[in-house]
Order: C-alpha cells, then sequence, then structure tokens
C-alpha cells in the first residue's frame, strides 16, 4: 500500500489525479508531521509535478494570464492533505468511531493552522489550482448481485472473480456516483461533542482557498457559503475578483443565489464599512458582466416589460438571479454604479437599463447592504 | 644443524624459540649478521629509505664480532616484536647479503624463508657458542664481540656523498657557513636585499688533536631566489648546508649515507648537527644558535661620500631641422592597422560597416575629427575599401601604407620628439603639419556609432498575472472565533513539529483504512 509520508506517493496518487483527473486514491490519515519531510522532499519525481503543474496552469489560465509556476507550494498539499483526511473520514465504518474522529480534527486543524490564510494573490490561485479538482470529484459505489446474494463495494472496484462470467453467474452490477458535497454530509457527528466535528474543519478548508470556495459555492445548508475575512479580501484583488465572479456566473443560477444569500446574511451582521462597499462593487459588476454577456439588444427597441411585472424585467429570466444585485443597482441609478464599479455610465446603461415602471418592494433586500456600505439611495 | 619447524609445533631446541601468533617461530631478539661496515651502513640507509630506522632505534644495538677465522663482521640486534617486524627485517637484510637470525641469549637461529615458512629450529646446540653463536643451514658457529658500535658515532664519522646535479633540488630553507671575515659583507648584501634571512655567530671545537676553536657565521635563508643560492655557492669561504631532518643539516649537493630523517631521537631536542662534505667531518652544535634577522644587525651608518650637490644637467642643444617626410619604401608592408577617411564618405563608410560580420565590427575602433574618419583595427580597418591605408611602425605610430619615414627615426624617438602623451595615436601624413595626434580615449568601439537614438515603446501589461506575488489587502480583519487558532494572521509562521513516529501513526490508524475495509457482504 502507497504510503502517503511519502512526497512522490502523496503528489501522484492523489493531488496528480485531483488536478489532472482521474482514480483518486484515498488511504489512512495523514498526519501534520509530514509537511516538514514535504518542504525539501527527497523522492520528488520532476516529471509528476511538471505533468500537475502544467495542467494547473491550463486550469488557471481560464480564470486570467498566469505567470510561470516553478512549483506545487507546501501550503496548497497541507489544504490537500487537509482533504484528503475529511474525504477519509466520509467512510460510512468511520462515522460512528469518536476517537478517529478526534484524531482526524485534530491533524486537520494543525495542518490549516500552519497553511493559515492566504496573504497573496499567488497564494489564492494555486490553492485553487490544486483544489480545483474537489467540484468534480464523486466516489463510484457498486451494488453487486449474483446467483448466490450480494456485496456492496464503497469506493472500491469489485473483485474480478466476483464478476466473473456474468451470465452464468448472474452477476449485476449498479454503480451509484456520490457527489462531494453528499460524502461531507457523512462527516456530520452523531453526538453533538465539538471535539468530533468535522463539518467546521471542512468549512474551515473552504474559507482557507476562497476561490474554491466561490467554485462550489452552491453547496448545502450544513456547508452553505459564506463570507469569510479571507474571502472578502480575496475579492478586492481585481483579478481574483474577475476569476470568482467568472466561476460564479459559469456554475449558474443556484450559486448566484447561494452568494448573494450569504452578502444578506453578512450585511445583517458586522460587517465592516469597505469590506460592505467591496461586495456591492462585486454584486454590481457581476450583474453588468452578466447584462453584457445577454443578447444585446438596443434601449429603444427593447420590447416594453408588461405592467406589474417585478424585478427590473427586460433582460429576460437571467435577471432574476441576482436579485440583490439588480436592487441595488436600481437604487443607486446608472451614474453611482458606474462610479462605483469604475465604468462608462453609458456601458452600464447599455448593459442594464432600469425599468422606470418598475414596482418597489416593501422590504428591499439590498437594504443592509447599501446601508453597511454607507450608499445613498437614488430615486431614478 | 638446522632443521624446519612444522606448522603447530611448540616445543624447540632453541632457547627462547616459540611461535608467535602466525605460528611462526621466532625468539626475543632478531640478529642481522652484515659481512662488512660499507654493508652495515647500506642496510641502515635501506632501512631509513623504508621507514623501518625510526622503529628500530629504541632496541638497535650495533656490535662488531670476530668471527673464528679471525674475520670482523657486524652484528645488529633488534627486539623481534613480532614476525611481521622481522619480516621487513629479512626483506631489507636480503637486499644487501645479510642474514637474518632469531633467539635469545646466546644461541640464534636462522630465521624463516620461503624453504621454511614456520622458520627453523637448532638441530644441535654448539658445545661452545662463545659470546654469540649463528646456526645457519650452511654453517653454525660461534662469534666472540669485539665492540659496540654507537650509532650516533657511525653517523657522525660517515661523510656525505654528492649527489648528481641533476637530482639537486631548489631548498625552501639554506643554510650558510661563512667565514668571519665575509660575514658583514654577505649579511650586508642580504639586508641590502631584503631577503629573508636570519644569521648567528657559531663556534665549535675543532677536535681532535687541536684545541682550535673556530668561529663562523651561521646564515638560515627561507625559500632564497635561486640567484642566491648561486652567488653564495660560487663564494670561496660561504659552504651551504640543507636540512636534513629537523636537527642535521648536510652541506647543499650532497646527502648523508643514512637518512638523517629517521634517526632524530639520536639527536638533541636543542642539538644542531652540521655535516660537512670532504671529509671536514661533521660539527656539532650543543645548543641550537639563536638566529636574528640580518637586517637587525646590519650597520646603518652611511660610508659613502657626501652627497653632490648644486648639479646642473644641460640638455641636448641644437638639431639639424630636417623636415620629416615620407618617402616610398620597398621594404614588405606590415599589417594594416588603421585607415583615415575623409568625412564627406561618412555615408558610404556607415553603409559598409552595416554589412560587416559582427566578429570583423566588434575589432573596428571610429574618431570622427572635423575632416576625416579615423578607423582604428589590427587585421579589420583593411576591409575598408575607402581612406588611405595605415600601418603600425610601433609605438602607435602610424603611416601610410607603402611609405615610410625620412629621415628614418624610430617610432619611440618620434614619439618624444612630437611630445606626445603617452594614450596618443600619431598618425604621419606628411603633410605641412606632418603628424596628427588623436588621443586613444577618442576612438569608440564601431557598433557603437551605427545608430543613433533607437526609440522605445514601453509596452504595459493588461493585468499582472494571476500567480503574481502581489499581496491581498486586509479589507476584512480575522474576528476572533471558532476559527480564531486557524485564521489568525501570526499562525503561518509555524512550523509543525516533527513528524510523529510511525508506531504512533500505525496505533492510529491501523484501526481504520477505508479502501481494505470498503466491502461488506451479505447472502
Amino acid at each position: 500500500m502507497a504510503d502517503y509520508g511519502s512526497y512522490h506517493e502523496f503528489v501522484s496518487r492523489f493531488v496528480g489525479p485531483l488536478v489532472m483527473g482521474g482514480r483518486v486514491e484515498v488511504r489512512d490519515l495523514i498526519g501534520p508531521g509530514v509537511l516538514l519531510p514535504w518542504m525539501n522532499p527527497v523522492d520528488l519525481d520532476a516529471n509528476v509535478v511538471t505533468k500537475i503543474v502544467d495542467t494547473l496552469r491550463t486550469r488557471l489560465a481560464k480564470l486570467g494570464p498566469v505567470g510561470s509556476i516553478t512549483g506545487l507550494p507546501l501550503d496548497a498539499l497541507a489544504l490537500a492533505a487537509v482533504w484528503h483526511n475529511l474525504l477519509s473520514m466520509t467512510h460510512p465504518e468511520a462515522k460512528g468511531r469518536a476517537s478517529l474522529r478526534r484524531k482526524a480534527r485534530q491533524w486537520c486543524l494543525a495542518m490549516l493552522e500552519w497553511a493559515g490564510v492566504p496573504h497573496t494573490r499567488a497564494e489564492v490561485s494555486l490553492r485553487h489550482g490544486v483544489l480545483c479538482g474537489l467540484a468534480r470529484l464523486r466516489r463510484v459505489d457498486t451494488h453487486v448481485t449474483f446467483w448466490a446474494g450480494y456485496a456492496d463495494f464503497i469506493g472500491v472496484a469489485p473483485p474480478t472473480a466476483l464478476v466473473a462470467w456474468p451470465k452464468v453467474r448472474r452477476v449485476r452490477e449498479d454503480r451509484t456516483d456520490v457527489p462531494l458535497m453528499e460524502l461531507l454530509a457523512a462527516l456530520d457527528a452523531e453526538d453533538s461533542d465539538p471535539q468530533t466535528d468535522l463539518v467546521s474543519v471542512a468549512r474551515a478548508a473552504f474559507a482557507l482557498s476562497p476561490l474554491t470556495d466561490f467554485a462550489i459555492a452552491d453547496r448545502p445548508p450544513a456547508f452553505a457559503f459564506e463570507w469569510t475575512p479571507p474571502g472578502v479580501n480575496a475579492l478586492a484583488d481585481p483579478c481574483l475578483r474577475g476569476a470568482a465572479q467568472r466561476m460564479i456566473l459559469a456554475r449558474g443560477t443556484a450559486a448566484l443565489r447561494a452568494v448573494e444569500q450569504a452578502t444578506v446574511r453578512a450585511a445583517k451582521g458586522e460587517l465592516p464599512q469597505g469590506a460592505a462597499r467591496l461586495l456591492l462593487r462585486f454584486h454590481l459588476e457581476m450583474a453588468i458582466t452578466e447584462g453584457m454577456s445577454s443578447k444585446p439588444t438596443a434601449p429603444e427597441s427593447r420590447p416594453q416589460s408588461p405592467q406589474g411585472s417585478q424585478g427590473i424585467g427586460p433582460q429576460g429570466p437571467s435577471l432574476a438571479s441576482q436579485p440583490l444585485a439588480y436592487d441595488a443597482y436600481a437604487r443607486l441609478g446608472y451614474a453611482r454604479a458606474a462610479r462605483l464599479t469604475g465604468l462608462s455610465p453609458d456601458v452600464v446603461q447599455r448593459a442594464l437599463p432600469i425599468d422606470p415602471n418598475r414596482s418597489l418592494p416593501k422590504d428591499p433586500p439590498s437594504a443592509p447592504l447599501l446601508a453597511r456600505a454607507g450608499a445613498v439611495e437614488v430615486r431614478t | 644443524m638446522i632443521e624446519r619447524v612444522a606448522q603447530h609445533q611448540s616445543r624447540f631446541r632453541t632457547p627462547g624459540l616459540g611461535p608467535d601468533a602466525r605460528g611462526v617461530a621466532i625468539g626475543p631478539v632478531g640478529v642481522v649478521l652484515l659481512p662488512s661496515l660499507e654493508r652495515l651502513v647500506a642496510f641502515l640507509r635501506a632501512a631509513g629509505e623504508e621507514g623501518a630506522l625510526d622503529e628500530l632505534l629504541d632496541s638497535l644495538r650495533i656490535v662488531q664480532v670476530i668471527s673464528p677465522l679471525r674475520t670482523r663482521e657486524m652484528v645488529v640486534e633488534v627486539q623481534a616484536s613480532s614476525s611481521h617486524r622481522l619480516d621487513r627485517l629479512a626483506a631489507i637484510a636480503r637486499l644487501v647479503g645479510a642474514m637474518v637470525f632469531t633467539g635469545s641469549g646466546r644461541h640464534f637461529v636462522k630465521y624463516r624463508d620461503a624453504q621454511a615458512p614456520f622458520g627453523y629450529d637448532i638441530a644441535q646446540l654448539l658445545d661452545d657458542p662463545g659470546d654469540l653463536g649463528l646456526y645457519h643451514d650452511r654453517f653454525a658457529q660461534p662469534y666472540r664481540v669485539d665492540k659496540d658500535i654507537a650509532l650516533r658515532d657511525l653517523l657522525l664519522r660517515l661523510a656525505p656523498v654528492a649527489v648528481p646535479r641533476a637530482r639537486i633540488e631548489s631548498p625552501r630553507t639554506l643554510y650558510a657557513l661563512v667565514r668571519t671575515g665575509l660575514g658583514d659583507s654577505v649579511v650586508g648584501y642580504l639586508a641590502r636585499w631584503a631577503v629573508p634571512a636570519r644569521v648567528a655567530v657559531v663556534e665549535w671545537q675543532r677536535g681532535g688533536t687541536s684545541d682550535l676553536v673556530e668561529r663562523a657565521w651561521l646564515l638560515q635563508l627561507n625559500q632564497p631566489a635561486q640567484r642566491f643560492t648561486n652567488l653564495l655557492r660560487s663564494l670561496p669561504g660561504v659552504r651551504l648546508f640543507v636540512p636534513d631532518g629537523e636537527r642535521a643539516v648536510v652541506e647543499f649537493g650532497h646527502r648523508h649515507p643514512i637518512p638523517l630523517s629517521a634517526c632524530a631521537p639520536l639527536f638533541g631536542s636543542e642539538e644542531m648537527v652540521i655535516f660537512r662534505a670532504g671529509g671536514d667531518g661533521a660539527i656539532t652544535l650543543s645548543v641550537r644558535p639563536p638566529f636574528v634577522d640580518v637586517q637587525t644587525v646590519t650597520s646603518l651608518v652611511a660610508t659613502s661620500p657626501a652627497t653632490v650637490e648644486n648639479v646642473k644637467t644641460s640638455g641636448v642643444i641644437g638639431s639639424f631641422s630636417l623636415p620629416l617626410k615620407l618617402v616610398p619604401t620597398g621594404s614588405a608592408p606590415k599589417r594594416v592597422a588603421a585607415a583615415v577617411i575623409p568625412l564627406g564618405e561618412q555615408d558610404t563608410l556607415g553603409r559598409m560597416l552595416s554589412v560587416l560580420p559582427p566578429a570583423m565590427l566588434n575589432r573596428l575602433f571610429v574618431a570622427f575629427t572635423e575632416t576625416s574618419i579615423y578607423l582604428y583595427g589590427h587585421d579589420a580597418a583593411s576591409v575598408v575599401p575607402l581612406g588611405v591605408l595605415y600601418e603600425d611602425l610601433g609605438e602607435n605610430v602610424m603611416v601610410p601604407l607603402g611609405w615610410g619615414l625620412s629621415p628614418p627615426i624610430p617610432p619611440d624617438v618620434l614619439r618624444q620628439l612630437a611630445r606626445a602623451s603617452g594614450d596618443a595615436r600619431l598618425f604621419v601624413t606628411g603633410d605641412k603639419t606632418p603628424i596628427t595626434s588623436i588621443p586613444q580615449s577618442a576612438f569608440v568601439p564601431a557598433t557603437r556609432v551605427l545608430l543613433a537614438d533607437v526609440p522605445v515603446y514601453e509596452d504595459a501589461l493588461i493585468a499582472p498575472p494571476l500567480d503574481a506575488d502581489l499581496p491581498l489587502p486586509d479589507l476584512w480583519p480575522t474576528p476572533p472565533g471558532v476559527l480564531t487558532g486557524i485564521m489568525s494572521p501570526g499562525a503561518r509562521g509555524e512550523l509543525p513539529p516533527q513528524r510523529t513516529s510511525p508506531a504512533q501513526l500505525d496505533a492510529v490508524t491501523s484501526s481504520h483504512d477505508p479502501d481494505a475495509g470498503g466491502a461488506s457482504s451479505g447472502g
């Protein structure tokens, strides 16, 4: 069995498939003590690392310009080790074992603490480059029925002898794909002991890689997307903000809704004014981006919206995906939105025309955010 | 007389003989029988060269013995601590035609050889062994001790032998024994030349029947230059010595018959022995002389006459005032070093330079004046078919190709007459002002002057790359809470502790193996 204390084994069997695609091998728990040998690995296979880095660069290049990546940073590998441990703990047999969960939590927290929050644009990007495959990760469970009974195989392929002679032995295989979020649901502890809680560890692991956090924003309620200081600080970087907007837009309506709801929750809490302004700008830019990517229509030739329609309306059904952003936009007006986003007012107006006949909701969704950001409402 | 020792034999007739760890029969003492004094010296020299002499010195005893036939032979006794030591001794002894015995007391039997690898034992002891009974496979005879010979006396009596000239090496340290009358002069000479040398006065008794005390200066020179060695060697009254070991010096060009470096324990730690060649004997200085630097004993009093004052020098007065002209010369042209091109040809020259190969262009230097362009470059200026080609007379004096100076004065004299500065190149044009001087600093590489200012457009990147090392702003500082320990900015500097021991890791994780325990079957 592969020993994940070895840098080469971990990189080639876990990190490599996670980045490049393929079969990810989950083994025993990895302790934080491996990080020190991994700083100067003695068994580094440059070919494997080069392949992974090339794929990583290709993936990141879809988000923005990428310079020269020299290797796999250790903080990203530490996060990968944390995710490995969390995946290892999703096995059904590990659910009720409190001592094992306690040890996994302790080790994961130690590695997360060592990795810490990302401080630079490169750290945010490279962490996402290593972990971006998490969104596509799924476990294949196999239920095999044969003439004498049945067998379940969780995450592993059934042995060849069991599925041999399928017609004679009346073998039937049912494969089930379990996506990542269902896997993470298994981390929920049966008891309420905080020492065995792995859900908070998974949340922290998401938070420490902000781009990955945005990329999988549509998560079940237990792991619902929340704004965290590392995520907001990453958005302050224009390049990362653009990448996050494109990823969320590409993910679809569910992700957009999850992010907007998180913004509303954050705005109702203790959100600093600078962060609130940044989130406002982020949502406005995302709305304008979506408006610009829709089918361009001249304002005068655009069909009038029917009377009594909710929302801004003229852009079609996609506009309903960002109610918070559109509400804030309508309340601020073209000019202020353009000034906030640094765009030309004409461009903004063409991208998102405001329907003057829209109805005003009694409880506007963007009110807490605008209040937090100190933005003045303008009646248009 | 003697018989071979069998393997595992433990009883011997020879007194003191016994098997060692390897089964070789040896006694406590080894004896080397040498037929003459010359062989003894050869044996000691070979042992010294081989490095075995210094370890034998503590137990070495040289005895002159008399055989029943009244011949005098030499015996060297050493402690036979092991058969390994005796094997080395026997190898050296065979080289000089000596025989090796072992035993104790008065009976000594032949040491082992190829025929008897475990040695020999005496078949029958001599009735009267005398002072020393030696048993060989060819003889067994008693010897009578004549006298002991001290190795130190032997060393002092031996005269150094000359070394072939080709094998003399330049010494790192040189000693010179200088007669008293020459001392001041030699020391003064060395002091003036700042030679690293030290000097001491030594005295010794002539010895023999004379009570005369001789006196000389002893110089010690560190790494002397070859010319000082040659000079001192050629001086009568000066004898040169080179160190051999730490406590002895041997006359330069000679060597002692026995390596003195292996005999250092025979001389006292403060002693210095000077071995002179030519049968003059050795000088033993009981105390190493106190050397002092030659600068400290040199007299600083000026003995020359008073400095001459008020001397007036008169320059060369008068000259013939001949004009400097260029005349055609029939001598073979030298290499073209420069070309002088009229300024009107500047564009043509520029186009020619632009098509030259880079290696050629790198060797060309250009200077611009108001009327001409001076092109300089050995083997490179000739490629430009413009202007007048110049050849180098030497001393940076150029004359047109195929022309010579009239009067034919050498270039260095011409430079002096022209009062040209050291870094100027002189071009003899033969005009009304026959020499044009261009400073060397005016010549710049031709590659520099080919282009005027090159316009540069500084293009800007659209955005820095994603992996740029740009710090993120801290818009929302991390609040204390559940993840305080994880999110705190200072947590980054802490490295994890050393990896836990494998046993501990196994103990924790062996009970759970998601893959191995992945199958649960029923039915």
